[in-house]
């Protein structure tokens, strides 16, 4: 063996060597952790490395927060730098008009993001009109320059409506986000309360002014003559109080009962004090800004789920009290109410007696409970309200790597992981949002869902982590977002208002590629040879893991240039049959500071892990349709039913063939043996030795076997189909036909006639109806056509004219 | 991916410069002169990509055109005649790191300085080249230029140009290792616009012809080609210039060309009868001189001399 050999047979051994010790590290040995490298610096998963520097990134937030309005269409928040663009193209028609400030946009929402840093709102009328005053210092713009900038600024800011705030990204924004959209709904429902009550109250005291009327104090000569005013005088005050006793004796007063009900009722509606406080957060809250809002009440508590529902049914006694004297208002205008029938009702009126559109108007009760209690101690307190019908609102911060009910001392993989999500759709009746705070759209809608229904209501809200202490790889936002992205925690909205079928209770949309197991995405990457390539990689439940400092113990370092076989993807590994994937040793792609990729083998636990994600995504994918082992094995059958049912015509269509075959045969065997007989019986046989004569202008006689002529009319009669076939053949290529790969996409063609050619996706043309116009467009477009990919056959209608010119000047595109 | 849109990457201009911040001396081209359209499609296109007055600079040789660079707040370099090229290529060469512009004419680019024209042409340094073509000397009040049409009267040929004039397109694409060949006359705006502008991307040399009005000596050149839209043939293709329906129906005449087939456009360039206008020919992969000339310009004085001498070293004996 030479020197090269036996260094290629060393290296390998030494390869073989280092993957059996990664081997060893994934299947949890202890000796081969500590002798393999764990992920040293920033690392990062392959996929997320453009979005290193988050000073760069135009992401959801800051948030642009509407003032409250009447408008129930009114979108809630948008981002930004969205609503600055479109504030901007409102007032500015064209690209050209407010360039400055559109090109200097950029800065602006930077500076703005910078200032957002803050977990509250900031007014954003006062922030953009300083944003608006940096910018141009910044620029130090002079002349028209300056003055065109200081117009379109004050353009602007005209768009931002007094009111608005900006929010930035910080831990609070789905409870800021919550008050936000419960403000909404509930302040314009509050205001016509308010105005509901007002009218009753003036309608009941109508009804007791009137009942005073009758009285005979009333019409006392004093009274009446105060009731004229100042023209009392004029009148005869003792004789009108006489005619008015004498009159109105016929009137009856009413019953003391219906008095004092209606005096209670009125009490009632004039005691409902103006209550500001639309929401009502119980638990432990650290930000005092929710405290200092007037409409949003704190209170402490260790046991959120029971104490929301307290306040709740507190605020709704005093709401019931409010609503049935409503209800009496209505009933005694209407002269309507029957102490028999509504005195027992009244007693007993509750909150499970109110309609929806009270029960909407009731302060909002929110439980502030942490996932980890939830999970474990305060488990039965959370199982009980969420099978109340409360319409209490649950509100949980999810770690989306960990097990919320995992135990002190154990691993986030040491036990699968409790979802709290199929907890609350145990439940059936709760709405249940599994949202993530990347997401204000997807949070929003589930808050809002919530707010307008009247049922309890779960909501698991992911926020992202800070990923270091010290220096930040991502913000928050980003690995919020890639716990999404990663399935690690899936979007999911469950409304039980919406219908009794999954299909319909369930929203699906807002996770990425919800049709795919793990969302696949390109990483561009310049190779060793030093050429830009691109690789497909799936963003895995491994990948996110990646971002865990504290899961950095389920990782090590492939060394560079290590190349097997034997190493694959976390996906590939999943996808593959568990029995082949036995000696293989799963990795992720990660890109270090230096923007190097490398490579980091994945722990058995964490595998483990990522095939429970999957497979509660796949679950869920079932749950909302998108996957459906149901329909997908009905399709099957259907498809093999339709295939059975073909093959059987087939076989039936062969089976008609051959028996028609036969006939023919026959029928030709007896006429060819009939003519055969006519001629042996006519015929002058002196000849036939001599090899000329008749027999050899006959049909059959053209056959090589002149002694068979009914197989040789049956092979005259078989290839009479193939025949035709061929001509079919041929007059396929006489059809006009179009290359569409070979377009250009020059337009020339639809120039000539857009109903016969028309653009598929990928915008090349294709020969949509070749009767949708004449021959001589077909060859027009062929002889124009640059990429020469129009193909115009032969005329379709014979009748059109200079048909023998058109061809001519086809031919060479045929 | 991740919730971000297509925009998510945030374009900050830490610096920000108007079109006043590239407007210089204020020019004094003739009244009607075409030359001042072409000067404003400059400013423009640095405006729209904010080039950094510091780091860009103009070139130009003698003539009328060759004033442009006074009338930009950039870095200017008015050359001899003829040299305008020889000039840019060594500012490339040296300073690859800047945006450099040549503004030259049909008698200085295409007679006296039609060596470097022709070598500037196949070095294919990243610049962009801008011919302003009026077919005529009219800084030296209007003697015959190489590109001055048969029979128009000059004052070195009173009775008309005896020669046919030279066509600069067919000799540019004559030329090896060209990369970027255009056509426009100067009176259409938005055309001029898009095709400096791609000329100022393109990674190369980028040979623009602009056919341009003299009104004051040859007026009826211009005027000929404007009353007669059908003397031009507007290119258009989806890798070249795209430009409105205004445009298209300005100039009725047009054909689908491809600016990567350079037989067409050598084909384009040949009819005397139609001018092509728009891109003829672009190849963004020819190799560049000025990124093999600027090989170690990084390299500190002591690190080339020990270079030097370790490449000496190799011849002492």
């Amino acid at each position: 063996m030479d020197s090269e050999a036996e260094s290629k047979q060393s290296d390998a051994q030494d390869e073989a060597a280092v993957i059996n010790l990664l081997r060893r590290f994934h299947y949890g040995e202890p000796a081969a952790a500590e002798s393999t490298a764990a992920p040293a610096g920033a690392i990062l998963p392959a996929l997320l490395n453009p979005y290193r520097d988050s000073s760069a990134i135009r992401y959801q937030y800051p948030l642009y927060l509407a003032p409250r309005g009447d408008d129930p269409e009114t979108v809630l928040a948008r981002p930004l730098s969205e609503h600055l663009s479109a504030s901007i193209e409102a007032f500015a028609l064209g690209p050209d008009q407010a360039r400055i400030l559109r090109d200097n946009l950029p800065w602006l929402e930077r500076y703005l993001r910078q200032k957002l840093t803050g977990p509250d709102p900031v007014d954003a009328p006062s922030l953009l009109a300083e944003a608006a005053a940096a910018l141009q210092a910044h620029l130090d713009l002079r002349g028209s320059n300056r003055e065109s900038l200081d117009a379109d600024l004050a353009r602007l800011q005209d768009t931002i409506v007094e009111g608005s705030t900006f929010l930035g990204y910080g831990p609070d924004v789905p409870l800021h986000l919550f008050v936000h959209a419960i403000r909404h709904r509930l302040e314009p429902r509050r205001a016509a309360l308010h105005r509901q009550v007002a009218k009753r109250a003036a309608a009941l005291e109508s009804l007791l002014r009137v009942e005073r009327s009758k009285s005979a104090e009333s019409k006392a000569p004093d009274r009446v003559s105060n009731s004229v005013g100042p023209a009392g005088n004029l009148l005869d005050s003792d004789a009108l109080s006489g005619v008015l006793g004498k009159r109105s004796q016929g009137s009856q007063e009413m019953s003391q009962e219906r008095r004092s009900r209606i005096e209670g009722a009125l009490a009632a509606l004039r005691a409902w004090d103006d209550d500001p406080v639309l929401v009502r957060l119980a638990g432990r809250v650290v930000n005092p800004w929710f405290a200092e809002q007037a409409d949003v009440d704190v209170v402490e508590s260790y046991e959120a789920c029971a104490t929301a529902s307290e306040l709740f049914l507190e605020d709704a006694e005093r709401f019931a009290r409010l609503f049935a004297a409503m209800r009496i208002a209505d009933l005694e205008v209407d002269d309507r109410y029957d102490p028999p029938v509504h005195d027992s009702w009244f007693a007993s009126f509750d909150w499970q007696a109110f309609s929806d559109g009270e029960l909407q108007l009731v302060t909002r009760a929110v439980a502030l409970e942490s996932a980890d209690y939830l999970a474990t101690d305060g488990l039965p307190a959370f199982s009980h309200l969420l099978g109340s019908r409360l319409p209490v609102h649950v509100v949980t911060w999810v770690r989306a790597y960990d097990n919320p009910a995992v135990k002190p001392g154990e691993g986030p993989f040491d036990a699968y992981r409790f979802e709290l999500a199929n907890f609350g759709i145990g439940h059936r009746q709760v709405v249940v949002a599994q949202t993530s705070a990347a997401r204000h759209e997807d949070l929003l809608s589930g808050f809002l869902s919530s707010i307008d229904s009247n049922r309890t209501s779960l909501h698991l809200v992911n926020r992202g982590t800070q990923t270091k202490a010290s220096k930040p790889i991502l913000e928050p936002w980003f690995v919020a977002s890639a716990a999404l992205e990663s399935r690690a925690h899936p979007f999911l909205l469950i409304n039980p208002d919406a219908g009794d079928q999954a299909a319909r209770r369930v929203s699906f949309d807002g996770n990425p590629q919800p049709d795919a197991d793990w969302p696949m995405e390109t990483l561009e990457y310049r190779g060793a040879d030093g050429n830009e390539t691109t690789m497909e990689l799936a963003f895995t439940f491994a990948d996110y893991a990646l971002l865990m400092p504290a899961l950095h113990p389920h990782f090590r370092m492939v060394p560079a240039g290590l190349e097997s076989d034997q190493l694959v993807t976390v996906a590939d590994y999943l996808a593959a049959q568990e029995h082949d994937a036995d000696r293989r040793v799963p990795f992720v792609w990660g890109i270090d500071e230096n923007g190097v990729l490398v490579r980091l083998v994945v722990s058995r636990a964490l595998v483990f892990a990522c095939r429970d994600r999957l497979n509660h995504w796949h679950s869920l994918q079932e749950l909302a349709g998108v996957q459906n082992f149901y329909v997908e094995e009905a399709v099957e059958r259907i498809i093999e039913q339709q295939r059975a049912e073909l093959e059987a015509e087939r076989e039936q269509l062969k089976k008609e063939h051959a028996e028609e075959l036969e006939a023919v045969r026959s029928e030709a065997a007896g006429e060819a043996m009939g003519q055969l007989v006519d001629v042996l019986m006519g015929a002058d046989l002196s000849g036939m030795l001599a090899g000329g004569g008749q027999l050899a202008t006959m049909p059959a006689a053209r056959a090589a076997k002149p002694a068979a002529p009914a197989e040789a009319e049956a092979e005259a009669a078989e290839a009479e189909p193939e025949a035709v076939e061929e001509a079919e053949e041929e007059l396929s290529f006489d059809e006009p036909w179009l290359d569409t790969p070979a377009c250009t996409t020059c337009d020339d063609c639809m120039g000539i006639n857009k109903m016969m050619f028309v653009y598929n996706d990928d915008k090349q043309a294709y020969l949509k109806d070749p009767k949708a116009g004449t021959y001589e467009d077909l060859v027009r477009a062929a002889e124009i056509c640059p990429a020469k990919c129009i193909h115009p056959g032969k005329p379709l209608n014979p009748d059109e004219p200079n048909l023998e010119e058109l061809m001519a000047r086809a031919a060479p595109f045929n | 991916m991740f919730g971000l849109k297509g925009d998510w990457s945030l374009d900050v201009k830490e610096r920000y410069f108007t079109l006043e911040d590239y407007c210089g001396a204020e020019p004094r081209w003739c009244t009607g002169c075409g030359d001042h359209g072409i000067l404003a499609a400059v400013h423009r296109v640095c405006r729209d990509a904010q080039l950094k007055p510091e780091k860009t600079v103009a070139v130009s040789g003698i003539g009328c055109s060759s004033r442009l660079p006074h009338y930009m707040k950039t870095y200017g370099f008015h050359g001899l005649h003829g040299r305008a090229l020889p000039v840019a290529c060594g500012i490339k060469s040296r300073r690859p790191d800047l945006d450099v512009w040549v503004a030259t004419g049909d008698g200085d680019c295409f007679s006296i300085g039609a060596a470097h024209w022709i070598h500037a042409m196949r070095y294919n340094m990243d610049l962009t080249l801008l011919v302003f073509d009026n077919g005529i000397y009219g800084l030296t009040k209007k003697q015959t230029s190489p590109t001055t049409p048969l029979d128009v009267p000059t004052n070195t040929h009173p009775s008309g140009a005896l020669l046919p004039p030279l066509n600069p397109l067919t000799v540019t694409l004559g030329i090896t290792n060209i990369s970027f060949v255009a056509q426009i006359v100067d009176w259409n705006a938005q055309l001029r616009h898009e095709v400096i502008k791609r000329a100022h991307e393109h990674k190369g040399t980028s040979f623009v012809r602009i056919i341009q009005r003299c009104p004051v000596y040859v007026e009826a050149i211009g005027k000929t080609l404007q009353d007669d839209p059908a003397r031009l043939k507007l290119l258009t293709h989806e890798k070249g210039i795209q430009v409105d329906d205004m445009v298209k129906r300005q100039f009725p005449n047009q054909a689908e060309h491809d600016p990567s087939d350079i037989h067409a456009a050598r084909e384009l360039a040949e009819n005397p009868g139609e001018l092509p206008l728009g891109i003829l020919y672009q190849n963004p992969d020819a190799p560049r001189y000025d990124l093999m000339s600027s090989v170690g310009l990084e390299m500190s004085a002591e690190e080339k001399l020990a270079g030097l001498n370790e490449a000496l070293d190799h011849f002492a004996i």
